[in-house]
């Protein structure tokens, strides 16, 4: 039962450079801000730690880099907030499964907290209900919380993930480190107060599945809208120059208040549409976060 | 305006309703890509134009091809202009037939004026008038020649009034001196039924008979036997009669005449006589000549063969449209 996971870490292993791979560890662990000042021991340097970490007086008495380990190393917990609505049976930009596509970010993320000791919860829904899962730090865990996931799919509610968010700011208060895996839906100033609410009190991250560019989708594809599956699109239409251009301009637009509105709130925030491009963009968006205003 | 072969059209309906009944393409095509959030585009005006543009283009196309098929339908049920003939005057022939003899030369001239006003009310009808006293003479045939009629009636008419010094004479030329007597009714009669030409053609035949039935001298038929001879060659006798100067026992053998013949017996005094006459003798004809109606069919193919014409160019210019 471990087949979502173990396909996650393939593509961890084999796809990335192990270089990319232990910068990740590194970034992950950097994402907590402050430590324990209970020095326990020194390890190796891992690319990605903090540089403030590093023992330089050790580090002189090494050939390599050394960094303070402190004890009691409080065991942190991620919180992966994923939109399983209908909207996720749907394709992203790139043409690929948006469910397939959360799951993956969310399985990469949950593996660098297990692996780093770690505790996840996950906390999914729709516009009218959110499960949360307990928080534990086992691979078998976090395998059972993707399976959550994939379980989803099929489901007639639309979504919203304003209702995730209020969830955990009605129930959690502890601190967190909250991993948003949303789409393209609109942020309005609803959505806008609760992350500003729960940015307060949690360490944030955004991730947004793109989705699909209806100005470009090809005739043969026949698309329809997850909400309505009995009525087609109609791409003829939705090709049209005039139409085309201003999607295009409008979609910008709506990307760009995005963008703008998450790093006003000072969240760090990647927007993917390939399983290729996950790795990366993960990197990115942990890097993105260590060197953000705080 | 009917359509001849209205059932080829409704076959036609049909067969084209089954074709796109069956030969229609599947509701809708598989949808295999499944979008999220399409209010992105769909509330966009642009596409909202377009997508009414397309609506509007929809509607012409069908309300063209509907013009097209409907027009086509129509040309080929044959829509065509259906022209009844009725020719039942033109099968009608009256003689006028007027009793000259001196009893009646009083009356002639204002029987002539009746004899006018009778023509006037004619329409279709062939006229010919025979005026007879020893013998008989036909004034004019047969005729639907109104004109030539009136001017006939007109000099006779004169020719009553002046005595014979203007107009026509008759009353010479109808007892000439070689042959005996005056007003021979029966002859008169017979002579009249034997005026009517086109023996061959079935025919309405009637007469009007003018005469005071005063006999004065040996006829050749009796009236009697020339009643018999009017109803074997099966023409209505209308008699019409000076009121003055009839007598019993005439007037009754005048009426048994008329009746035997299938007409009426009219008294001349009073105003509604010619009303009453024409009304008789055309409602009685009516009756009795139903005629051979023929019909003319105009085919009318033009409109909805021209208009089936300009809707297929209409389709290919949509077609092409669409296309682009």
């Amino acid at each position: 039962m471990t087949a979502l996971l173990n396909r996650i870490k393939a593509r961890m292993t084999i796809h990335a450079h192990r270089r990319t791979r232990r910068l990740l560890d590194g970034d992950y662990s950097s994402v907590f801000h402050g430590h324990s000042l209970d020095f326990d021991d020194l390890r190796d340097y891992i690319p990605g730690d903090e540089i403030r970490d590093i023992d330089w007086k050790a580090t002189a008495r090494h050939s390599d880099p050394l960094v303070k380990r402190y004890v009691a190393h409080r065991r942190h917990i991620l919180a992966l907030v994923v939109d399983t609505s209908r909207n996720f049976d749907a394709v992203s930009s790139s043409g690929v499964d948006k469910r397939q596509l959360a799951i993956l970010m969310a399985g990469m993320t949950g593996y660098l907290a297990v692996r780093h000791g770690d505790d996840v919860m996950l906390v999914h829904g729709n516009a009218e209900h959110t499960t949360a899962s307990p928080r534990k730090g086992s691979e078998a865990h976090l395998e059972h919380l993707l399976q959550q996931i994939l379980a989803e799919s099929g489901t007639a509610a639309d979504g919203s993930i304003n209702e995730q968010l209020q969830w955990i700011a009605g129930h959690i208060s502890y601190r967190m480190l909250v991993v948003v895996i949303s789409d393209q839906a609109p942020l309005g100033p609803v959505e806008e107060a609760t992350i500003k609410r729960l940015r307060a009190q949690h360490e944030m991250l955004w991730i947004t599945i793109t989705d699909a560019d209806l100005a470009g989708l090809p005739a043969a594809s026949a698309p329809y809208d997850v909400a309505r599956p009995q009525v087609g699109l109609p791409t003829s239409v939705m090709t049209k120059s005039a139409v085309h251009e201003e999607f295009a301009r409008t979609e910008a637009a709506r990307r760009q208040q995005r963008i703008d509105l998450l790093a006003k709130l000072g969240i760090s925030h990647t927007e993917i549409s390939h399983p290729d491009e996950a790795l990366g963009r993960l990197h990115t968006l942990l890097l993105r976060h260590r060197r953000g205003p705080r | 305006m009917v359509l001849m072969f209205w059932w080829v059209a409704l076959i036609l309906l049909v067969l084209a309703a089954l074709a796109v009944f069956f030969f229609r393409r599947p509701k809708t095509t598989v949808s295999s890509l499944a979008v999220a959030h399409s209010g992105r585009m769909t509330s966009l005006p642009s596409f909202r134009r377009a997508m009414r543009t397309r609506l509007i283009m929809t509607v012409a196309f069908l309300g063209v091809i509907m013009l097209t098929g409907v027009s086509a339908l129509v040309g080929v049920a044959r829509p065509a202009w259906i022209e009844t003939v009725n020719p039942e005057k033109k099968l009608r022939d009256v003689m006028l037939c007027l009793d000259v003899s001196g009893s009646m030369l009083g009356y002639d001239a204002d029987l002539l004026q009746a004899y006018q006003e009778l023509v006037d009310r004619f329409d279709g009808e062939r006229i010919g008038m025979t005026v007879f006293n020893a013998t008989a003479v036909s004034a004019f045939p047969l005729t639907d020649d109104y004109d030539m009629v009136e001017n006939y009636l007109e000099e006779a008419e004169e020719g009553f009034r002046s005595w014979g010094s203007e107009g026509t004479d008759y009353s010479w030329s109808t007892s000439p001196p070689h042959i005996g007597g005056s007003s021979l009714i029966g002859d008169g009669l017979v002579s009249c039924i034997d005026n009517f030409d086109r023996q061959d053609e079935d025919r309405s035949r009637s007469i009007v008979f003018a005469t005071d039935n005063m006999l004065a001298g040996e006829p050749l038929f009796e009236l009697d036997e020339a009643a018999q001879i009017a109803v074997d060659s099966k023409v209505r006798v209308y008699s019409l009669s000076p009121p003055s100067v009839l007598t019993n026992t005439q007037t009754k053998e005048l009426k048994s005449v008329s009746d035997r013949t299938g007409g009426k017996q009219f008294d001349m005094g009073s105003a509604s006589t010619i009303d009453r006459i024409v009304a008789e003798i055309q409602s009685q004809e009516a009756e009795n000549t139903p005629g051979r109606s023929y019909t003319i069919v105009h085919d009318m193919p033009a409109v909805p063969l021209g208009l089936a014409v300009f809707g297929l160019a209409g389709i290919f210019v949509l077609a092409w449209r669409t296309k682009s």
